[in-house]
């Protein structure tokens, strides 16, 4: 189900499915939100916990190896650069605080490559007067404790503040040696902790203006995040509450001594294992991997990568010695099983294929010589249609435009039963909210408030009910999409559009990348909704792209009207990067992929935002919920399918009663491969 | 004496009616022109003329066919399958559920803040710029007013309050004050100066009527215009009980109806399936009388496909070999002939082209034509222009080849000797030597096109779908399962290829015999 | 004759700079560039730099930041000194992928060449002799039958019969499930097992043509006048068969055959799909169609240096076997 195990040291035990099964990881976790909205994320790793090559596991390997993911040159797919992690942008940016530069480049800097003389003397004049202030604060606060005498040195007072100076010292030199002895040059850390009332804001009132991040090109040399305290732990400190992160945080660990270079690793030197911006090092083992999982590499020839057993793995040595992994044609994989050249597989999962293990069976899809396990794809299928390219007049966001959109959302919808049915049969099914059923905030039937998506006309009133054939069906959703359009604005005459409002136009296109074979589930719902739509006096245009590349680059450039797509899911249902528009700052920072939809709504924007910075599920859920009515009222994103995978096993080699049992979209078989036995 | 000689010659008068005699040669023996020869060896020859025939049995029944089979390349045809349906869903309650006062709004953002605030134990929460104030009012059961405090506008519970019939409708103060009672636990509550008893299973009666019923099992139709009466909520409840798969509702009438009920552990809750006939496309039907070849994996009619597919296939082989030859011969008849720098030129541009390789060329093609959005014909002109382009060195070369040897025979001399010109000798006396090879060629060429037109579509470059072309529609076979079940997909097609080119190969064969003067028949 | 030839291989490194300029012309040309193909996936991850961001880095990373001319002079330039780069979606040094895929494919190339060589010209011989009886019927059709499939049609056809039904062979891939377990002749004996279907593919696929050009060369040879005079003279049948019309035959055989030399590294792209075979036909398509420019810069050329020297010797083979033919 996708839930995070805290434990996983001694384990912890959860129901599924009737049955309570006990999980146990390579470390501990325990999140702690604090009150000034930052995170610690502290982890203990087990003390036992040994590499295939002999080499014990200590929490140094995981400081390398985040750290190889978050260098600025990484190219991998791990994106843990870009979570809130306290320090990060410094690292990778070379970004500073204005403040911070001014403050080290002193008061007679003359370079003002990056800040204006008048700024800089701004600062200074407020910097010292606040020096002053800070001072005296602290003086009197002493005096007024009785820890000092009125009329007491400088010194006097902060000996009992905890430092201790010269007694002739002044004011802002105690500060400067405070700042530079006690907290290496960072001011604010110091103002933060020993001041006796003033933040750093009373002391400079145009503090604000020097919080600016400023580019300079020289990156801070680690990550203030990523804290190593102690061998076998460390902490990870985040800017703020973000539900995603925890799931960024699940890294690999890889080895430092194989990978990296031992000799180059002192964390207190800010010495990592490898020269910042240089991972030639890591990319030159892409092809020999070690690690500390179950099974250990041996080498990858004739297309066939060879695994042998890891003994000193930490659940226990796996039971099978041999593991191979072959890459094969997928009309080959149900045949490979049968026929022994193959034990274990997941072919493309669609009404032949479920035809051809039943009739390998003898009638079941589990049986004597298969047996199958399907899962739910992590992802769903789906229309989208952009919303500043099909909109009436000038705004993306008129009900006049949301209808033409719905105009067309309904007639595609409709024909989804017969596409899908007919492609994947039982398979897979039709859904009616943009979000994969695999993740828990996916609305359910039996939840209140769920609707078959696009089943209802204008008004607002369902033109579905239980006993319509398909044909009674697809004249209701004809009917209704023509309610659409006429208030819309288009001119309805005689069951047919006439005339389109200005803005809009009678015909629109659709781009399917099928490779040109047609061999695409929506293909046929476009095929249909095209003779529907024609009925009605709209041409919609179907192009079927042999390259998949070009519909991206065509949405890219903000050309695509319409398009058929899927999208592959994440464990949290995070919305911002798709749906997010920032539409209140003039769409400045919107979400990575909202120019897909370019849904741009200022109340979505905040409900996704809400949503991300809490943990608490029944909230989230609520919220995406929320979220997901206020999509499906967009008519951006007509919902179509959800497949489901398969894996298939021979159940005459395999013993299945060995195998991963309650097999999930996110506990796959492999979780616990070193329990699986042949017969 | 020649007077009379000249007269008995020449004196027609005599011989009006008979016929003219002559000595000569022609009038002896019937000679024909040499094309006339060729064809009359050529129709001696019964395999090359079984393959003529197979070749006109291939166009008329694509052209011809193509014209009057009743359905349309692209027609889908539809069945009704038997399919598993979601006709409800089971679950025990374990989220909020709201209902709101007649004219108030409480939209979903309010319901999510609802849920945290109630988390807080908060006494009031903003949602879309307007203030509610929660009051927790039972175990489970919130009621939500407006900031004063004054108007209900709805309530939260994770009880569910369903009438019994599909026509009653529960007002909603009624509603709230049936929560309110079962969530305290209450046995009786007044409403509208009427009392109504609270039994322990949660029904609400008025005397001995039932008037609405309580529970923590939210029972959901998919379709928003069933509704299921209390009895069928209860049996099902009682199946989901016992945990059995099936489950037989049996109404008031007698009359039963099956359903299947199935468990999602993620989600804990129960859906019930109903056996449902769901149209579908027609895909793989067997032969019938409508679809004499059944029907392909999309659900349309087999035979009519293969009758355009064939249309394509011949389209493209003879234009493309057509385009091949004419550029082949030509150059490669001035290369072989001019010798010299021609020769050279001609080759190194043949070299060229041989090294350049054809895929990448295709793939751009296919790209830019996407591009352009063009009509899937004008395609597949484009896409036989460039095959043809790309085919003709290797004709070239073969050309150059002959007439460098035939360039020196004895023949060749004489031609030059008689001071026919050049032009002439290349036409009329070099190249027809060379065209015994060059049809040997050309078949083999026109079968192997139309192979290449068909791994192209199995690789996505070639026709696109809907159209059919004989390459696509085997494409299929590559399914194993559909290779043994489904013979009428693929034998017709493998057989119509396979007879085409065949017959192709047979024709030229018969052609290349027939033009040579040496054969001893 | 040398003259020729000297001249020939001059022209040759020219035409050969021109033939890779034109590939890298169309490589750079091709739809799906590998880099924006990467940088799209990359820009789609949460939190992720923009595109344009991704394909700046990227393009600096794998050199594609120049043009098109400057990036082909520096690719030449690598070239000559023998730095082919790594190839971008293989992640290992071009030459490297290139050694290990190419091997496999000549090897099935090359015994399947041999195979059909062995098979379809004493066929064509023997259905030129038996013109027009049934054995020339036989022989002709069969041969157009097999000629006249697509090849994943007879591959799929094979596996299904061979494979499924009399699971005499495994469906495909190079080495069976126990390969690490065997003995160094039992590991041989079973990449041999695993290369029968592959080869038997190829063979079938290719005697066609070749039976028929033997067939028709020998025909006309027969005909000839100085075949009539060794018959006249007496000669046995099989010596005028054997000794003088079939070497007369050779003759275009041999440049043809000559030709086909870069066919051997080519690959069979289908085949090697279909049978799972990482041969160089199926990774260079893969390349190709991925927008991977170091690898199939590296094989484009490859394959255009075997062509032009596959021409040559076709040529020089034409000129040497038959002495009528005079080349300026």
């Amino acid at each position: 189900m996708g839930a995070i195990i805290y434990k996983g040291i001694e384990g912890e035990t959860i129901p599924y499915n009737g049955t309570d099964y006990t999980y146990y990881g390579p470390a501990d976790l325990e999140v702690t939100e604090n009150q000034d909205g930052t995170v610690f994320y502290d982890f203990t790793l087990r003390d036992d916990l040994v590499f295939s090559d002999g080499e014990p596991v200590t929490i140094d390997d995981v400081i390398f190896s985040m750290y190889v993911v978050c260098d600025p040159t990484y190219d991998g797919s791990a994106t843990l650069f870009s979570q809130p992690i306290e320090g990060m942008q410094e690292y990778r940016s070379g970004m500073d605080t204005l403040f911070n530069l001014i403050y080290a480049a002193g008061e007679d800097n003359t370079d003002f490559t990056f800040w204006t003389q008048e700024q800089q003397d701004k600062f200074w004049s407020e910097l010292n007067a606040g020096k002053e202030t800070f001072i005296k604060e602290i003086c009197d606060y002493c005096i007024a404790a009785g820890l000092n005498a009125e009329g007491d040195s400088v010194a006097a007072c902060l000996k009992n503040w905890g430092f201790e100076f010269d007694d002739a010292i002044t004011a802002p030199e105690a500060f400067d040696k405070m700042v530079a002895d006690g907290y290496a040059g960072d001011v604010l850390e110091m103002v933060g902790t020993e001041t006796a009332g003033s933040t750093i804001e009373d002391l400079m009132p145009s503090y604000s203006e020097y919080t600016i991040g400023v580019e300079t090109g020289e990156s801070a040399p680690n990550i203030t995040g990523i804290q190593k305290t102690g061998d076998y732990t460390m902490r990870v400190v985040a800017t703020k509450v973000d539900a995603t992160l925890i799931y960024q945080l699940a890294t690999a660990i890889a080895p430092l001594h194989y990978y990296g270079d031992k000799a180059q690793y002192d964390y207190d030197n800010n010495q990592f294992g490898f020269p910042k911006g240089d991972l030639s090092m890591v990319r030159a083992k892409t092809t020999e991997p070690m690690g500390a999982g179950p099974y250990k590499f041996v080498k990858f020839e004739n297309g066939v990568v060879n695994f042998e057993a890891n003994d000193s793995y930490y659940l226990g040595a796996p039971k099978t010695k041999y593991v191979n992994f072959r890459e094969v044609q997928d009309q080959d994989k149900l045949n490979g099983v049968v026929t022994g050249t193959i034990d274990i597989t997941d072919p493309s999962f669609h009404v032949d294929a479920a035809a051809a293990i039943s009739a390998e069976n003898g009638g079941e899809l589990t049986g004597d010589k298969i047996t199958t396990d399907t899962v739910d794809n992590l992802g769903y299928g789906y229309i989208g249609i952009n919303s500043h390219n099909v909109m009436v007049g000038d705004d993306p966001a008129s009900e006049e435009s949301k209808n033409l959109r719905r105009a067309f959302a309904t007639i595609f919808s409709v024909y989804r039963d017969v596409a899908i049915d007919s492609y994947y049969g039982e398979v897979a099914s039709v859904i009616n909210y943009p979000i994969s059923n695999t993740s828990w905030a996916a609305p359910q039937p039996t939840d209140d408030g769920y609707e078959i998506a696009f089943s209802e006309d204008v008004e607002g009133n369902p033109i579905y009910t239980s006993d319509m054939d398909a044909d009674a069906k697809y004249a209701a959703a004809k009917a209704a999409a023509l309610g659409f359009f006429e208030a819309a604005g288009y001119t309805v005459a005689d069951g047919k559009v006439t005339a389109a409002p200005e803005g809009a136009k009678m015909e629109y296109e659709v781009q399917i990348p099928a490779d040109g074979s047609g061999d695409h589930p929506s293909f046929m719902i476009l095929t249909l909704a095209k003779d529907a739509l024609a009925e009605l006096g709209i041409n919609l245009i179907v192009t079927d792209l042999t390259n998949s590349s070009d519909l991206w680059t065509g949405l890219e450039a903000g050309q695509v009207e319409m398009w058929c797509a899927a999208w592959g899911a994440t464990v949290d249902p995070d919305m911002y990067q798709i749906y997010y528009s920032d539409v209140a700052n003039g769409g400045a920072q919107p979400g990575g992929s909202n120019y897909m939809y370019q849904i741009e709504d200022e109340e979505l924007d905040s409900m996704i935002l809400e949503a991300r910075e809490s943990t608490d599920q029944e909230y989230r859920k609520a919220m995406y919920k929320a979220c997901l009515d206020t999509i499906i009222d967009w008519a951006c994103e007509i919902p179509v399918y959800q497949r489901q995978n398969a894996i298939i096993f021979s159940t005459e080699r395999v013993n299945m009663d060995t195998v991963t049992p309650d097999i999930t979209t996110f506990y796959g078989w492999m979780q616990e491969i070193q329990n699986i036995e042949l017969k | 004496m020649s007077e009379d000689k000249n007269m008995m010659n020449n004196a027609p008068s005599e011989n009006e009616n008979s016929q003219q005699y002559s000595l000569n040669d022609d009038r002896r023996v019937r000679t024909l022109s040499p094309g006339a020869l060729v064809a009359r060896r050529f129709l001696r020859n019964r395999v090359a003329v079984t393959g003529l025939v197979i070749l006109a049995f291939m166009f008329v029944f694509s052209f011809i066919g193509g014209a009057i089979t009743p359905y349309k390349e692209d027609q889908l045809f539809y069945r009704n399958n038997e399919q598993k349906k979601q006709y409800a869903a089971v679950k025990e309650n374990t989220e909020y559920r709201y209902t709101t006062a007649e004219g108030e709004k409480f939209p979903s953002v309010a319901q999510a803040k609802f849920v945290m605030a109630a988390k807080k134990n908060a006494e009031s929460f903003e949602a879309s710029k307007t203030v509610y104030t929660i009051a927790k009012e039972g175990t489970d059961f919130y009621a939500i007013y407006s900031e004063d405090g004054s108007t209900l506008i709805a309530t939260a519970a994770f009880d569910v309050v369903t009438p019994p019939n599909a026509d009653d409708k529960i007002p909603f103060d009624l509603h709230y004050a049936i929560l309110k009672a079962v969530t305290n636990g209450e046995k009786s509550l007044d409403y509208e100066g009427k009392t109504y008893t609270v039994s322990a299973d949660g029904e609400i009666l008025d005397g001995t009527t039932e008037v609405a019923y309580a529970g923590r099992y939210v029972v959901q139709p998919i379709m928003s215009d069933v509704f299921l009466t209390r009895s069928f909520k209860a049996q099902l409840l009682e199946a989901i009980e016992a945990g059995s798969d099936d489950f037989i509702f049996t109404d008031e009438d007698g009359t039963t109806a099956d359903y299947k009920i199935s468990y999602d552990a993620k989600t804990l809750s129960y859906s019930v399936l109903q056996t449902v006939e769901t149209r579908v496309f027609d895909t793989y039907h067997e032969p019938t009388k409508e679809h004499l070849l059944g029907t392909d994996r999309n659900g349309m009619d087999m035979l009519t496909r293969l009758m355009y597919g064939g249309r394509v296939s011949l389209y493209i082989g003879f234009i493309v070999v057509f385009i091949e030859t004419i550029i082949g011969v030509v150059l490669g008849g001035l290369s072989g002939y001019c010798g010299g720098w021609v020769d050279n030129l001609i080759m190194r541009i043949v070299d060229i082209f041989y090294c350049i390789p054809s895929m990448p060329i295709i793939i751009i093609l296919g790209a830019a034509m996407d591009a352009m959005r063009m009509d899937p014909q004008i395609r597949m002109f484009y896409l036989m222009l460039i095959l043809g382009f790309l085919g003709w060195p290797g004709i070239a070369r073969l050309v150059r080849g002959q007439i460098l040897s035939l360039r020196e025979q004895e023949f060749m001399t004489a031609a030059e000797a008689t001071g026919i010109r050049a032009s002439r000798r290349i036409f009329r006396h070099l190249i027809p030597n060379v065209i015994p090879q060059l049809i040997v060629t050309m078949t083999m060429s026109l079968g192997s096109t139309i192979i290449t037109e068909a791994t192209l579509s199995f690789l996505g470059l070639g026709v696109k779908f809907p159209f059919a072309s004989w390459g696509n529609i085997i494409n299929d076979v590559n399914d194993t399962y559909v290779l043994t079940n489904y013979w009428f997909i693929w034998i017709p097609a493998g057989v119509c290829l396979l007879a085409t080119v065949l017959a192709f190969n047979l024709v030229g064969d018969g052609l290349r015999d027939a033009f040579d003067p040496k054969m001893k028949r | 004759m040398k003259k020729y030839i000297a001249k020939r291989l001059i022209i040759s490194v020219f035409i050969l700079i021109f033939v890779a300029f034109i590939i890298y012309v169309l490589m750079r040309s091709l739809p799906t560039s590998y880099l924006e193909q990467v940088a799209r996936q990359k820009s789609m991850q949460p939190g992720s730099k923009s595109f344009e961001e991704w394909m700046e880095q990227l393009s600096a990373t794998y050199g594609m930041d120049k043009g098109i001319i400057p990036g082909f002079l520096a690719w030449a330039g690598k070239a000559l000194r023998g730095d082919f780069g790594d190839s971008w979606r293989w992640t290992v040094p071009v030459t490297e992928k290139f050694k290990d895929s190419v091997w496999i494919s000549f090897i099935m190339g090359g015994i399947a060449f041999i195979l059909e060589i062995l098979i379809a010209i004493p066929l064509g011989v023997i259905a030129a002799t038996k013109q027009y009886t049934k054995t020339d019927y036989t022989i002709t059709i069969v041969a157009l039958a097999c000629f006249s499939l697509p090849t994943f049609f007879f591959a799929s056809l094979l596996k299904l019969v061979f494979c499924v039904k009399l699971g005499w062979f495994d469906l495909g891939g190079l080495i069976g499930r126990n390969y690490e377990n065997l003995s160094a002749a039992a590991k041989f004996a079973d990449r041999a097992h695993h290369l029968v279907l592959p080869i038997v593919t190829l063979v079938v696929i290719s005697i066609g043509s070749l039976m028929r050009y033997t067939r028709t060369n020998m025909l006309e040879v027969l005909n000839a006048d100085y075949i009539r005079t060794a018959r006249a003279k007496g000669l046995s049948e099989s010596k005028v068969i054997y000794h003088h019309a079939f070497r007369n035959t050779l003759i275009p055989l041999v440049t043809m055959l000559g030709g086909s030399l870069p066919g051997l590294f080519a690959g069979a792209l289908i085949t090697e799909t279909l049978y799972s075979i990482p041969g160089i036909g199926y990774v260079s398509y893969q390349s190709m169609v991925a927008g991977d420019i170091p690898f199939s810069m590296f094989y484009l050329v490859f394959m255009a240096v075997l062509t032009l020297i596959g021409n040559l010797i076709s040529d020089i083979l034409y000129a040497v076997v038959d002495p009528r033919v005079r080349i300026a």
